[in-house]
């Protein structure tokens, strides 16, 4: 079958969510800001679903449903979208949390109409990051990424939200800038006067850069996309804007807006200048080795359980960059795939820990005890994505873990045996955090108000069961995402190795 | 479809192809109609359960009377997933090994899923149809870790035994014991699973598949590649968790916080012997290397006699069965290490065989064991403690007979199960020694831990059976209903006759069966004629040498008949026994500091680092420029006067600069 | 006619009298004597020059200037009535308000 085209499509999509976004803002009254948002979040999800069978089916080596409109002839801008095997997942999975969210915070009250417009805001800025073809306007639709973020934080999130909203402007953002030099620089020292990503990455192999100047460059653009990961040691903007955002905003956070920084590096900067990265090679494994191990540990001193499970975000981040140091396909096809499980599960992870907070009143670990007396069905919900999380097979966080070590061992041989602890130190937490808060004898802490404490809510409960089945889905049907992503690691390592 | 290719295999189809996938997907089916309508609808899922095993039953049977017919290995896979240049498959391997487990595993579950809808009865129907939806979905993880054709399938349904395990420990979760008990299984498992996973991904990227048997017959498995060595001790590092061997094995003893039919069915008779299958399984790697062969003979050997003498002073009944479980399992490790040996050195595959001997004879008689001491319990009214039982044979006869033909079994005695697999057992550890000196330690420790074993499962026979009865409890205990006694029955004539298989001509003897897989792999070890191995046993002196060990422990507990000596009446907790009693202080002295210290010592340190030393970075760049900034900012202060210097002086200083710097300006 | 840098020494003297009082002055009245003292001797300057290189473009300069400055003292002076109105002083170190 041949790439289906259809120019116009993801920019009209955009377009569409921005509109109904703008429209739930100014909606009347609660209800019709909930219901536009909803049904406005609906054909995003359902475009990006065609997209991503799409390229299932035919192949994810292959930009599809591109659209290439000159904006800035002058400067070589243009307005191009596209998918392929790596973006396709990424920009669904964007699309398809976003109902989820709307409807797990169907109930919020404190301006909703702002807030449901703010998150149709943030779905269009992320697919538009995932499924920009031009640098310029991947830049774009990347700061805007911040700004709702900002405003999500800023007015509903927690006790240090001013603290948090603001230090994750301004570490991001600081973090863009660097990036946008990077992009610069590329576009300057490729000399083709275009921002045109697949015309840049096809000859980035050949462009002959100067040792230095590449070594450079990637080093510059690797750092923007390294803070967004977040890699150690830029990562602490992480867990306060974690804790401090409302479930929603943690949840596109760690869902999809931590895949931006790996998809960067996937997207620009490795395919820019492959023996520069090449040449990174083990400085990456060491960071990501170091995240990994460390952000476990993290989790280990967690009171808090969504910190907890932002530091976990780290460490499986860590996991990515990894993936990515090994430069073969099972390490990349892993990398890819890792991007959408971890989305997935700690998406859903984190609605977990909203659930938990709405229910008791509180997410510190050391005020419960015993909860799941009470909470069945939430404690249920939480053990499956905790295992998921920590990659129990039968879900798709093993097929990605899998996937990676062996890519590692592929790469790097015995080196294995430092990462592949962090799957100790994660079960760890994970069941420790489990057992002191749900299981045990009951622990009647002076904060809780043990009575009023009751079980998930059909609206929070069905997201999540969502997550679940998508994970098992994935992690018992693997090809559904591996054929696509196989695909592209193939010719994006083709394309790097080309010279 | 995939074919399988340099694997020479007939092919399943048809009929067969759909038995075989009937007998993973019966439990499965079950476990998840169990779940979603065992509350409401189906009372729970007993019944469910029970009808799903005992049909899963149907198929087994059918591959196992055609195997005894002397039917070839037959398989079938299909592609799962493509990675680069990796394939990843789905399949099954119906050998002589897997069909036999297979057949073995679905009797067994049966069985005890049957004793389980009495046992089980008080318990409201939310709770159970937790108990039976993980227990089938442990069934199908059992069956598929057996049936699978790769090493991936195997570790996928391997874990999911795990999760399993750790769901059913903590059945009753509001227990503060056994939710800790499940979680200490979960982790101690799961770094046994974390070496496991290495070796499977060393294969994986030797061999490019995983595949058994495709590897076994790739051309580059060979002994050169020295990462092959480590694969192999790795793959035995999973063993090692998955079926508690020493240093991983203080999970098994609190795992019985679970209900006990679950006990009998995943930490007696089928899960921990995953382990054993898995070296079974992998028997080639090994002879790659044997030197691998005796880090699994020592270790099987010292478990056995370490966890044995933890058995001679414990007070709760289930908590001797759980030792004993370790320390049999310890005879299954040491067969297969010196088995090995002697495989490699003399061509002879008897290791092999009285391994996987004993591996049957121990699911019989341990779970028959256990289930009876369900049975125990339940009439004693939820009571384990042996001191506080006594007299009970009068009871509960049918409990009574039916344990004590799975205690001889477990003694040893002829001609008992358990008495022809624990002779071959030591047999080979003998016969290793001639080859590799340490084989004769571990088989003196080896008959230390016959003595031993003898002697503390009639201590617990005795204790609870005999004497008068200590407390209310057993005066008031009655014998448990047909659905109970009727599973103790069956298990019992299994557990008396199962071991005869070895001296009977059935199907040429056991060992030509169980040794079959890997005949023409490993060259057609020579094995002897069921009666030739008969006489030979009978006519061996060792053999009257550990009959007599056996005789000499079972008089040794003889003073437990008349009911408990006073100087154990209470817990020991100094002197030999207290070490004996308190399981070495392992726990205490070695894995919680290490948990404690060095995990939750690092993460804490790790947390005071990121947030004082690396977050103090960034608020320390904050605070920098909000500083700077409140410093600059006292030049506007408001009035023009200072403006208009400030202009004139930057005035100034651009022109100066200009001047200097840029050489065409011209004023 | 003079040297030109007669001219140009003046138009320097005014030119400093007038920063002198634009950095020094309290009255806000003051100020704008100083900015007027500073535009003129640019004035002068202009006018000087215009003569002694004998072109008109100077002149056009100094009748710009004349109309800016007028034009700007108008407006400051409508600022400081206004200013004056409100704080009954036109004492520009009183009105700092504007500040850190």
């Amino acid at each position: 079958m041949a790439t289906l085209e259809l120019p116009g499509l993801i920019p009209y999509t955009l377009l569409a969510t921005l509109v109904a976004g703008f429209l739930a803002w100014r909606a009347p009254s609660a209800n019709a800001a909930r219901r536009i948002a909803l049904v406005g979040s609906l054909p995003a999800a359902f475009v990006t679903t065609l997209m991503f069978a799409r390229v299932g089916v035919t192949s994810g080596g292959d930009y599809q449903f591109v659209t290439d409109w000159t904006w800035v002839e002058g400067l070589g801008i243009s307005l191009s979208f596209g998918v392929d095997g790596l973006s396709a997942s990424l920009a669904w999975l964007t699309a398809i949390l976003t109902p989820l969210v709307i409807l797990y915070s169907w109930k919020e009250s404190h301006r909703p109409q702002l807030f449901f417009g703010l998150l149709m805001l943030l779905n269009t800025a992320v697919i538009g990051v995932f499924t920009a073809l031009d640098l310029f306007l991947f830049y774009i639709f990347w700061e805007f990424v911040l700004i709702p973020m900002y405003f999500l934080i800023a007015i509903w999130g927690g006790s240090n939200r001013r603290y948090a909203s603001m230090k994750f402007v301004v570490y991001t953002g600081g973090a863009s800038l660097v990036m946008l030099l990077g992009f610069m620089a590329a576009y300057f020292g490729a000399g083709l006067g275009t921002f045109h990503i697949p015309t840049l990455t096809a000859v980035g192999s050949q462009l002959g850069w100067a040792r230095d100047f590449g070594m450079v460059v990637f080093g510059v653009l690797a750092f923007g996309f390294l803070v967004k990961l977040p890699a150690v040691p830029f990562h602490t903007w992480l867990p306060d804007a974690h804790v401090q955002a409302p479930t929603a905003g943690s949840v596109m956070l760690a869902g999809v807006l931590l895949k931006m920084g790996s998809y960067g590096l996937m997207r620009i900067a490795f395919p820019l200048f492959p023996e520069a990265a090449m040449a990174y090679q083990w400085f990456l494994f060491v960071l990501g080795t170091v995240a990994v191990l460390y952000g476990a540990f993290l989790c280990l001193a967690q009171d808090d359980l969504k910190s907890l499970i932002a530091y976990s975000s780290v460490s499986h981040m860590g996991m990515i960059t990894i993936a990515l140091a090994t430069f073969n396909d099972l390490g990349w096809a892993g990398a890819a795939y890792m991007n959408v499980a971890h989305g997935i599960i700690s998406a859903g992870m984190f609605m977990a820990a909203g659930s938990l907070q709405h229910s008791t009143g509180t997410r510190l670990i050391s005020r419960l005890g015993g909860v799941g007396v009470k909470t069945p069905k939430l404690a249920a919900l939480t053990a499956a994505l905790f295992l998921g999380s920590l990659g129990l097979p039968g879900m798709m966080g093993f097929i990605a873990e899998f996937n990676i070590f062996a890519a590692v061992w592929e790469a790097f041989g015995w080196w294995i045996m430092l990462p592949v602890w962090s799957v100790l130190v994660t079960a760890g937490y994970y069941l420790w955090a489990l057992q002191r808060a749900y299981y045990g004898s009951e622990r009647r802490h002076s904060e809780v108000d043990w009575d009023r404490i009751h079980d998930v809510t059909p609206e929070e409960q069905a997201p999540m069961v969502a997550m679940v089945l998508l994970a098992i889905l994935f992690g018992v049907l693997p090809a559904l995402l591996l054929g696509q992503m196989n695909d592209w690691t193939g010719t994006v390592l083709a394309l790097m190795g080309g010279n | 479809m995939a074919e399988t290719h340099a694997t020479g295999l007939e092919q399943l189809a048809g009929v067969d192809l759909a038995a075989a996938i009937l007998i993973v997907a019966l439990p499965l089916v079950a476990s998840l109609g169990i779940f979603l309508w065992g509350k409401t609808k189906w009372r729970g899922g007993g019944a469910v359960a029970v009808a799903a095993t005992g049909a899963a039953i149907v198929p087994a049977l059918w591959f196992f009377v055609r195997m005894l017919q002397g039917g070839a290995p037959t398989g079938w896979s299909i592609e799962w997933f493509t990675v680069g240049e990796y394939t990843f498959t789905v399949g099954f391997l119906l050998d002589n090994l897997s069909v036999w487990l297979t057949t073995l595993v679905t009797v067994l579950v049966f069985l005890i899923t049957l004793f389980s809808t009495h046992y089980m009865h008080e318990e409201p129907n939310e709770k159970l149809r937790r108990y039976y939806a993980a227990k089938m979905l442990f069934a199908t993880g059992m069956l598929g870790t057996v049936l699978m054709d790769n090493y991936l399938l195997m570790f996928i349904f391997w874990e999911i035994m795990g999760l399993c395990s750790y769901l059913l420990i903590g059945y009753w979760y509001h227990k503060d014991s056994a939710a800790t008990a499940a979680k200490k299984a979960f982790l101690t498992t799961r770094l046994g699973d974390i070496l496991l996973m290495v070796g499977i991904i060393i294969l994986l990227v030797t061999f490019k598949t995983l595949s058994y048997r495709e590897i076994w017959h790739h051309p580059e498995f060979t002994a050169d590649n020295p990462a092959l060595f480590w694969a192999a001790l790795l793959i035995f590092g999973g063993a090692v968790g998955k079926s508690a061997q020493f240093p991983l094995d203080i999970w098994l003893p609190d795992a019985m916080e679970g209900p006990t039919t679950v006990s009998a069915l995943i930490h007696a008779a089928t899960m921990v012997k995953a382990g054993v299958f898995l070296v079974a399984r992998s028997f080639p790697l090994f002879v790659l290397n044997p030197d691998t062969f005796l880090v699994v003979g020592i270790i099987g050997g010292v478990t056995a006699l370490y966890t044995a003498s933890m058995a001679l002073v414990a007070l709760d009944i289930k908590r001797v069965l759980a030792f004993s479980t370790l320390s049999q399992l310890g005879y299954m490790f040491l067969a297969l290490g010196a088995g090995g040996i002697v495989y490699v050195q003399a061509q002879n595959g008897i290791g092999f065989t009285a391994a996987m001997l004993h591996l049957m004879n121990h699911a019989f008689f341990k779970a028959l064991l256990f289930l009876g001491s369900a049975s125990v319990i339940l009439g004693m009214h939820h009571h384990q403690d042996l001191r506080e039982m006594g007299g009970l044979r009068h009871k509960m006869p049918k409990t009574y007979w039916t344990m004590m033909v799975g205690t001889l079994a477990i003694a040893g005695i002829i001609p008992f199960s358990g008495f022809w697999s624990k002779d071959e057992v030591l047999a080979t550890a003998f016969k290793a020694g001639s080859y590799a000196g340490v084989f004769t330690l571990l088989w003196v420790m080896g008959l230390l831990t016959a003595l031993m074993t003898a002697f503390y499962m009639f201590r617990m026979m005795y204790l609870a059976f005999h004497g008068e009865a200590r407390t209310k409890h057993a005066e008031h205990a009655h014998e448990s209903p047909g659905v109970m006694t009727g599973p103790l029955v069956v298990l019992a004539v299994f557990a008396a006759v199962a071991g005869l298989w070895l001296v009977t001509p059935m199907a040429g003897g056991f060992e030509a069966v169980i040794t079959y897989p890997y005949s023409e792999d490993l060259g057609h070890p020579h094995h002897e004629e069921p009666f030739a191995l008969l006489v030979k046993i009978l006519t061996e002196p060792k053999t009257y040498l550990s009959l007599g060990v056996a005789v000499a422990g079972i008089a040794l507990a003889n003073k437990y008949r008349k009911g408990l000596p006073a100087k154990e009446a209470e817990e020991p907790t100094s002197g030999f026994r207290g070490l004996l009693y308190n399981r070495y202080h392992v726990t205490r002295a070695v894995y919680e500091p290490l948990g404690n210290v060095v995990g939750v010592g690092l993460a804490k340190l790790s947390d005071l680092f990121d947030r004082k030393a690396i977050d103090g970075a960034v608020n320390g760049v904050a605070r920098v420029t909000w500083w700077k900034g409140g410093w600059l900012r006292r030049w506007q202060d408001g009035r023009v006067t200072t403006y208009v210097a400030t202009l004139v002086v930057g005035l100034t200083l651009l022109f100066a600069l200009m001047t200097a710097l840029v050489p065409s300006i011209r004023w | 006619m003079l040297p030109v840098s007669y001219y140009v020494m003046l138009a320097g003297a005014l030119f400093a009298l007038g920063l002198y009082g634009l950095l020094t002055q309290r009255s806000a009245l003051r100020l704008l004597i100083s900015v007027e003292l500073i535009l003129n001797a640019a004035n002068i300057n202009f006018v000087a020059f215009a003569n002694h290189l004998g072109q008109s473009d100077g002149l056009a300069f100094t009748l710009f200037v004349i109309a800016l400055a007028a034009a700007e003292a108008a407006v400051g002076l409508g600022i400081f009535l206004h200013l004056y109105r409100h704080v009954r002083t036109v004492d520009v170190e009183k009105t700092a308000a504007l500040r850190w």
